[in-house]
């Protein structure tokens, strides 16, 4: 028997409206997360080194990075700084 | 299987629902446990290891978190609240609402495939904001029933969640379903919630990402830790120098919070000990008014931190400010030794060691009668000493620190009374 892929997604989407506003968070975590992509390319670096890139403030950065080394994108290479921070670099998971 | 009568309501599945209802499934009564997060565990799963022995509270809670699921004896209703009680004859008419997960509890294979997928990042509750999750999501590894939820308020609708299930278990026809049951008796292992730390201003939590409370710090410290080392979460830098300040929001008058947390003075030794193991370079100060050292092992626990290294300094924390350039912070602190007098000392961390507050979302839920809180709006103990348990309502029972602070092991021996007065009081009805 073939399964309709989305067939319970059309009901609720009858009942309940996606405010704008989720929409357009949820396109800025990809976009942040597409820039710390693009930040680790040219290889590992530390979150004050990608939030220089980034131009984000650190703290925003910080979690950014660690969400997505929490999904799989990212993860510490292991080595530490001489002033005290970790590496990060990218992971298979696109 | 779920049926309309039972035994026992147990509102709460923390580890003193936990040990309420597995001792009295053992004794044979028919158990019915409600929950309202989507797992069961309460605070204690998320700890890292526990006072003063050091033992991996993760260790301790999923094996008794497994039994509670599996027991013939025992029915959990995750996602679930109680929304009244009402005293019929020797009985209670219990409502109960059951939220959607909208997935299907008995298709879900926890595989996280939807999970993965998701394009949604909201902050994660479970480990206090510092870093985010899904809108479907397992609320941590360890969770029971391990099903995926979707959080349908920050969902966008994009289906992938449904596309990628290989158990097709995602189904958002799920409505909010209203069971009622009856019961003989009822137990309150309603926990207890942490003081916010933003009702103390003056120190900053929430405007100084180098201000933490101890909660988030313990998640830093966890099996499970969301940063996979312990780093500032401004800046990811490796501390080096990190303070505790005791009592936050606890023998606090201002706060309109004066009694004693019973556990801030030793989780706080607790995570200096586990730091000196994580960060062997760094200094921790605690920050004290008294050290509370009252249990069995707690005081060789104390001055084994002192061995260690861990500095303690009698002082009143009056003020904490930032320095812009590092991120580092400023302790305002009276110190009531030594020298004496104000004086302040820079740390690069700091962690506030919040008190309890009562979990007062209970009492509305009882029609006809008013539960008893005492004068902190915990659960008022009919008699404390003799009958610990029972509430002023008949067949109302409370365990754990819904009758007040408690560390865990006397939340589980509250459960142990509970469970035994239950059952006396189930057994009399007959």
């Amino acid at each position: 028997m073939s399964w309709d892929k989305e067939k319970t997604l059309k009901y609720i989407k009858k009942k309940h409206k996606v405010s704008e506003e989720k929409v357009e968070e949820t396109r800025e975590f990809m976009k942040i997360r597409k820039a710390i992509a693009k930040a680790l390319s040219s290889g590992p670096k530390t979150i004050p080194q990608i939030a220089e890139i980034m131009g984000l403030p650190l703290a925003d950065v910080t979690y950014n990075v660690m969400t997505c080394r929490k999904y799989g994108y990212i993860e510490e290479t292991g080595e530490v700084s001489d002033d005290d921070y970790y590496y990060y670099e990218l992971k298979g998971r696109k | 299987m779920f049926h309309l009568e039972y035994d026992v309501l147990v509102i709460g599945g923390g580890i003193a629902g936990q040990e309420t209802a597995l001792n009295l499934a053992d004794m044979g009564f028919k158990v019915i446990m409600i929950e309202k997060e989507p797992s069961i565990g309460g605070k204690m799963i998320l700890l890292s290891k526990v006072f003063p022995t050091l033992d991996c509270a993760s260790c301790i809670a999923t094996p008794k978190m497994s039994e509670t699921m599996r027991h013939e004896n025992i029915e959990v209703l995750s996602y679930s609240e109680v929304t009244s009680i009402e005293r019929i004859d020797k009985k209670f008419k219990v409502k109960i609402l059951k939220k959607p997960k909208y997935v299907r509890e008995d298709l879900c294979t926890g595989c996280q495939e939807c999970e993965a997928n998701c394009p949604v990042n909201v902050e994660d509750q479970f480990n206090f904001g510092l870093v985010g999750r899904r809108a479907v999501y397992i609320p941590f590894s360890t969770a029971i029933p391990k099903t995926a939820v979707i959080d349908i308020e920050n969902c966008i609708l994009c289906g992938v969640c449904e596309r990628v299930c290989p158990a097709n278990a995602i189904d958002f026809t799920q409505e909010p379903e209203c069971y009622t049951l009856k019961v003989k008796a009822v137990v309150l292992a309603t926990g207890f919630n942490l003081f916010p730390a933003r009702r103390k201003p003056q120190y900053g939590f929430g405007k100084f990402p180098n201000v933490m409370d101890a909660m988030e710090m313990d998640r830093l410290l966890s099996p499970t830790r969301p940063y996979n080392a312990v780093v500032r979460p401004l800046d990811g830098k490796i501390p080096e120098n990190i303070a505790y300040v005791l009592c936050t929001g606890s023998r606090d008058v201002s706060v309109g919070n004066p009694i004693c947390s019973q556990i801030c003075c030793m989780y706080s030794i607790k995570q200096a000990q586990l730091l000196m193991g994580a960060l062997p370079l760094a200094d921790i100060t605690i920050y004290y008014i008294d050290i509370r050292a009252f249990g069995k092992g707690f005081e060789e626990f104390y001055q084994q931190a002192k061995d260690m290294g861990v500095q303690f300094v009698k002082g009143k924390v009056a003020k904490i400010e930032e320095i812009k350039e590092t991120g580092n912070l400023i302790v305002r602190y009276e110190d009531m030794e030594g020298s004496g007098g104000v004086k302040e000392a820079e740390h690069d961390l700091v962690v506030l060691s919040v008190g309890m507050l009562a979990n007062t979302g209970i009492t509305s839920i009882f029609k006809y009668e008013d539960l008893e809180l005492d004068e902190y709006n915990y659960v008022k103990q009919a008699d404390a000493l003799l009958s610990p348990a029972k509430t002023n309502l008949k067949g109302v029972f409370a365990a754990g620190t819904a009758t007040g602070p408690k560390d865990i092991p006397d939340s589980i021996l509250s459960a142990g009374a509970a469970s035994a007065e239950v059952a006396a009081y189930i057994r009399s009805l007959k």
